[in-house]
């Protein structure tokens, strides 16, 4: 018998209905001409369905064309770090990521694998211009996604950074771990359009971190960022515990910094895993044969991470790494608030 | 368990045939066919495929009878007494019209297979969009399904629903009963084109026909879906059944409370994850004569220095 194969990611993509024959649709659809194209009416009705399989979809992901209403920027989460930025804030205009870390949250909080583009991305400026009347911004575009990991067929990265370049008091993080062979067209260089780039010790990226590149080439990207005069920020976050993360995440910090001149960084952050309980019980019940998600973690404040004790020392042993390499005043800690 | 429905007995008379099905006659409300293992005995080297892996997980058709209410009782019926859902692959199999008629954008044609990658019930205007996570070759094409048989109205059908080429009557109560049990991931609708929809004779001939034309397609999708379905079942990452009734042991002469052997469940899963074997960790405690304890109290030191392991 012929094995019947996995449909291969995008092999379909919904569309919602008032989104047909639009132009930035028609941008998108030329990048996937063999793609089956269902109509929807809403986002929901496919993203929402009940009982999904999110590791399955994940597999086989399938495209979501949809536009967001409603509000679309929200006050930054309690876990993430806000750098010190009184007006921290988050959008989400893609859901969903093209990787697939075993660790991630996307796994607990949304309910299908597939990877929904809002292309209203008009609104969600609007929304943070209404914003920036009131007061600074200090924005992540990059949260609940990898927008650089998609950027050559979105054009997100690029939109972003010409509207930061057009708005003075307006600084955005792109988180990402991707890494291209060339820095994507047209993106603006602006020191309020920072990059931050999660590293991972080897072992880490190869057993958790799939479909990612390794570090060598983030470590490869990070320099075409500097030499574009973007900022560059490190994100040593999650630490994850695992056999010989001692001798793991001290390599890493000497491979960094091998390779990226310490001045060059803008700043780096630190903070080992921490997950909502709610978003940890789905994770468990659809990875049970994950270490990392399995680890016995203990609850504080409806929040999971390392018992104390072993958080302590993970995160100041990678502080005490750094810091003869920056200094601790560009070392951002996450601390409960 | 790869959940075959079809709504007539024409439809599924290929099938039964193909698959060696038998009638169960425990089924006492809806004519009911399955395989002769309706246990799953799965070869221990599943990892390697082999065909009496497929051929032992079971098959069960049900049929449905046409219509939308007695295809969503029969369905959750079927469905309601089922103990292991996660492992069940439901495959809809049945016949429709072409309404699309002479949309040159959406042809039908006339006894093509098509996989459904959207239903929609022109009663309620509900949707529903089974996953998609297999390529089996086939055309695709949304189907509406509706109460009634079709004589010329799908033309008006089609307009109301211009995204939607083919019609039926159960497949929208199929995918709305199921999806209380299943997920789009577990859901499989295949559609053979009989008629135009506008009243044309459709004969038992011609379904029987029909469906038998396919069966060697319908055949390779039931292999696919018993794989997973065999898949599921071994899955769960659940500690062995051996193990759990060491751990109960353990637990309960270590006099641990319900929330304390969740603990010790959880610190055990991780170090076998993580390679440590715990065999020789809890036998250790009986090895030394540290259990049974006294008390709970050398119950919570013994399950602290488990969790110092991890």
């Amino acid at each position: 018998m012929d094995r019947i194969l996995e449909n291969k990611n995008f092999a379909h993509i919904y569309l919602e209905d008032a989104l047909v024959d639009t132009k930035n649709v028609k941008q998108i659809l030329l990048h996937f001409p063999n793609a089956s194209i269902i109509p929807i009416r809403h986002y929901k009705d496919v993203f929402n369905r009940r009982h999904q399989s999110y590791m399955l979809q994940h597999q086989s992901q399938n495209l979501i064309l949809a536009e967001k209403h409603g509000t679309l920027v929200y006050p930054g989460a309690p876990v993430c770090q806000s750098f010190g930025n009184r007006w921290f804030y988050y959008t989400s205009c893609v859901m969903n990521c093209v990787f697939d870390c075993e660790y991630c949250y996307l796994k607990g909080m949304y309910p299908s694998g597939n990877l929904v583009l809002f292309l209203n991305l008009e609104d969600i400026f609007k929304e943070v211009e209404a914003l920036l009347r009131e007061h600074p911004v200090y924005l992540s575009v990059s949260y609940d996604t990898d927008l650089l990991a998609i950027e050559s067929f979105t054009g997100f990265v690029r939109r972003w950074t010409e509207f930061v370049a057009a708005h003075p008091d307006l600084t955005i993080e792109i988180r990402t771990k991707a890494a291209p062979e060339l820095l994507p067209a047209g993106l603006v260089p602006s020191d309020r359009s920072i990059f931050a780039l999660t590293l991972s010790p080897d072992a880490v990226v190869s057993q958790y971190e799939h479909k990612t590149p390794a570090l060598a080439s983030r470590l490869s990207f990070a320099e075409k960022l500097l030499d574009a005069c973007f900022p560059v920020r490190l994100c040593f976050d999650p630490m994850l515990y695992y056999p010989g993360w001692r001798d793991g995440y001290s390599a890493m910090v000497d491979t960094v910094f091998k390779r990226l001149s310490p001045d060059s960084i803008r700043d780096v952050s630190v903070g080992s895993f921490r997950l909502s309980e709610e978003y940890l019980k789905v994770m468990r019940r659809n990875m049970p044969s994950s270490a990392v998600v399995q680890y016995p973690f203990v609850a504080d404040h409806g929040y999971y991470q390392y018992p104390p004790a072993r958080m302590e020392e993970m995160e100041t042993f990678l502080v005490d790494k750094l810091s003869p390499y920056i200094g601790k005043e560009k070392i951002f800690r996450w601390k409960e608030q | 368990m790869v959940l075959i429905t079809t709504a007539l007995y024409q439809e599924a008379e290929p099938l039964i045939r193909a698959l060696h099905l038998k009638r169960d006659m425990t089924e006492k409300h809806f004519q009911t066919f399955t395989n002769i293992s309706s246990e799953v005995h799965v070869s221990e080297d599943y990892s390697n495929e082999s065909a009496d892996s497929y051929a032992n997980a079971s098959v069960r058709l049900i049929i449905t009878g046409p219509g939308m209410l007695p295809a969503a009782v029969a369905v959750t019926n079927a469905l309601s007494h089922m103990e292991n859902l996660d492992a069940v692959q439901l495959l809809s199999i049945g016949t429709c019209a072409n309404i699309a008629g002479d949309d040159e954008d959406q042809p039908a044609f006339l006894h093509d297979l098509y996989q459904i990658v959207g239903i929609a019930d022109s009663t309620t205007g509900q949707r529903f969009y089974p996953d998609l996570l297999f390529n089996y070759g086939l055309p695709e094409g949304m189907l509406v399904t509706g109460p009634v048989v079709l004589n010329d109205s799908g033309a008006e059908l089609h307009a109301q629903y211009p995204a939607f080429s083919l019609y039926d009557m159960e497949g929208a109560a199929i995918a709305k009963a199921a999806s209380v049990f299943l997920g789009p991931h577990q859901e499989t609708f295949l559609r053979v084109v009989t008629d135009a929809g506008h009243g044309d004779a459709v004969t038992q001939t011609l379904v029987r026909d029909a469906v038998g034309g396919k069966v060697e397609t319908f055949l390779q999708v039931v292999d696919n879906l018993r794989a997973i379905s065999i898949k599921e079942t071994l899955a769960g990452g659940k500690l062995p059944e051996f193990t759990l009734s060491m751990v109960d042991k353990f637990a309960h002469d270590a006099h641990m409370s319900v929330t304390m052997k969740n603990q010790l469940v959880q610190y055990l899963r991780y170090l076998s994850l993580s390679g440590q074997d715990i065999f020789t960790i809890l036998q250790s405690y009986y090895d030394d004569g540290r259990l049974p304890t006294r008390d709970r109290r050398e119950g919570k030191n013994v399950l602290e220095e488990i969790q110092k392991l991890a």
